[in-house]
């Protein structure tokens, strides 16, 4: 199979993807209360979106969660059943003074 | 009421959200119940509990690519913001998300189903 036949998850791609919507999202915001919930819908929106426009022929999950940072934890794993040659995820664990953001991006080969 | 005889109804299998649901909320249940939210054990339940979900969701849906994610997040007064976005077939395609809590924690479970036919 050649590289034009299908597409293989780039995960530096997708990293970077990650990394510029967060930043220019929330960067160095403080964390406000009500602009939270608007913030984990955005991100995931907005990365969804670049995902889309990179053209490769992939089903994409993206999840987001943000806390704000006092001290508790976040324990979180996850589980892929999928095509090891084609599939991929990224998770970026970001974070500034006021909130942890966990933002994991699955890509599967159609 | 008209009998489908179609090779698609067996390939197009959809996802079946109350079963999996069910099947999900039931295991979380069995492995943290009334547990109190400890550093120690964190990391082997959340593990625990996507590996019984795989296992299970592999049971029923064995046409489809599954991506099972868990949190158990201690509570205290702070929110926690989640969000996810999928683009995918929404005619096979699903997803489920279980909140679970107990005194001291709450588990939250995503699990994406996606077919690989299309």
């Amino acid at each position: 199979m050649t590289s034009e036949e299908y597409s293989v998850f780039s995960v530096d791609e997708v990293s970077n993807i990650i990394k510029e919507v967060i930043e220019r999202l929330i960067g160095n915001h403080a964390y406000q209360h009500d602009q939270v919930t608007r913030w984990t819908a955005d991100i995931v929106d907005q990365i969804l979106t670049e995902l889309t426009n990179l053209g490769k022929r992939f089903k994409y999950i993206v999840q987001a969660v943000i806390v704000p940072k006092n001290g508790t934890g976040l324990h979180a794993a996850s589980s892929c059943y999928w095509n090891d040659i084609t599939d991929g995820s990224c998770t970026l664990r970001w974070e500034n003074k006021y909130v942890h953001a966990v933002v994991s991006v699955f890509g599967l080969s159609i | 009421m008209s009998v489908n005889h179609s090779n698609d109804l067996v390939e197009n299998e959809a996802f079946d959200l109350s079963h999996t649901t069910n099947i999900i909320r039931a295991i979380v249940e069995d492995i943290l119940n009334r547990n109190k939210f400890n550093e120690d054990n964190v990391n082997s339940w959340t593990r625990q509990i996507v590996d019984r979900c795989q296992q299970s969701l592999l049971e029923i849906h064995n046409s489809f690519k599954t991506i099972i994610t868990a949190m158990i997040i201690p509570k205290s007064e702070e929110n926690i913001h989640m969000s996810n976005a999928c683009l995918w077939d929404y005619e096979v395609d699903g997803s489920t998300i279980i909140k679970w809590e107990n005194n001291s924690m709450y588990c939250i479970v995503s699990a994406f189903a996606l077919s690989s036919a299309s």
